[in-house]
């Protein structure tokens, strides 16, 4: 199964996707890694940076796995939140439209420290084709935080 | 009348309907980029004809409390929707930098001049679950709830966040709309009627009001139970 590893944090995943066999060379399913946060002043940079490449897979008739970080989804750094949940919310979008051209789009939530969790739901994302527009807790809490 | 409240993208239906509420109990800023939001000019209301997403304009906005800042309702948001392989690069800027950039600055330069505490409302959408053509709208309104969590958490104790989601809401589109393509919306709602932006109004009242003085950071959907 080949993949497109795509984001700023996308080499952060490859060891972890190569040692599961992985070919994380394109064509394929694009895998968009996010793991740091944005500032406000670049919100909007960053996200338009996944939607070109969302858009993209798109054109190609490819599904896409977004991967961020749970420090995006219930952290306290308010541009990072709003990144992480952006993020979420674009991909489910994604997925609502185009599940009718046969793609499916999903989030993984990681945890950055430790990617095998999430790079074997990765795998499993885009192997088994099973479910799109969800989002799949992967990996360790780090904070014990209850999520909002 | 001892505290102002200030509502972005008070010209709009919803916005209207929130400023009419929230003007019997406080003074209102009602601010948006269009000229019609002077209709809404009245002893206790202060219409502001300004652009959120620049500072600028920000502290003009907050410049025209005529008392202590309590409050802050971002309204504010735009649509420009188109299929994924259709929409352009200016599209979703546009609409993440009125909708989520433009509103979370606000908030953060807001609860800068809230000495005393107060309350942030988001208006955010229950499209943030996904909607077909809308992935720049969707990720705009995730934005303003992922900000709302991480303000509430950030300015606690002192101010309280939290933001809604409004499901169909009556506006000139909606009014527009072919009966039989509405009549299978609103089929679709438990509460079997469309909403309202009264309704909406509502909720914003509440949040803002000491009732809810032990909500934070949560975001409610009004949306007739379309949403379960």
């Amino acid at each position: 199964m080949a993949a497109q590893l795509a984001g700023p944090d996308a080499d952060r995943l490859r060891p972890a996707l190569t040692d599961l066999g992985l070919d994380v060379d394109p064509p394929g399913p694009l895998i968009y890694v996010r793991l740091g946060g944005t500032t406000m002043a670049d919100l909007e940079d960053t996200l338009t940076s996944w939607f070109l490449d969302a858009q993209a897979a798109a054109s190609d008739n490819r599904d896409v796995v977004t991967v961020i970080s749970d420090e995006l989804v219930d952290g306290d750094d308010v541009a990072g939140c709003a990144l992480g949940h952006a993020l979420i919310s674009g991909t489910r979008a994604w997925a609502m439209e185009r599940n009718r051209e046969g793609n499916i789009g999903n989030v993984v939530v990681a945890c950055p420290e430790e990617l095998t969790g999430a790079a074997a739901t990765v795998a499993w994302l885009i192997e088994s084709r099973a479910v799109s527009g969800e989002v799949l807790h992967a990996g360790r809490r780090r904070h014990g935080r209850q999520r909002l | 009348m001892t505290s102002s409240v200030v509502v972005t993208g008070a010209a709009g239906g919803i916005g209207r309907a929130v400023v009419t509420r929230l003007a019997r109990n406080h003074h209102v800023v009602a601010t948006d980029v269009v000229a019609e939001v002077s209709e809404l000019g009245a002893d206790n209301v202060t219409p502001v004809v300004a652009d959120v997403t620049s500072g600028h304009g920000r502290l003009e906005i907050l410049a025209a409390a005529k008392r202590a800042l309590a409050g802050l309702v971002n309204v504010v948001g735009i649509t420009r929707d188109s299929l994924v392989n259709k929409m352009s690069e200016h599209e979703m800027r546009q609409v993440l930098r009125v909708n989520a950039a433009g509103p979370i600055e606000m908030s953060l330069a807001a609860a800068d001049a809230m000495g005393s505490g107060g309350s942030i409302v988001q208006i955010s959408s229950r499209s943030h679950l996904g909607n077909i053509g809308q992935v720049n709208y969707a990720a705009s309104k995730g934005a303003l709830i992922g900000a709302t969590q991480a303000l509430a958490r950030t300015l606690a104790p002192r101010i309280r966040v939290n933001a809604i989601a409004p499901g169909l809401i009556q506006t000139p589109m909606t009014d527009a709309m072919p009966p039989d393509v509405l009549d299978k919306l609103v089929g679709r709602i438990p509460r079997g009627r469309i909403g309202h932006p009264s309704d909406v109004a509502a909720m914003v009242a509440h949040l803002l009001s000491q009732d809810a003085d032990y909500v934070t950071g949560q975001t409610i959907y009004v949306c007739g139970g379309r949403s379960i």
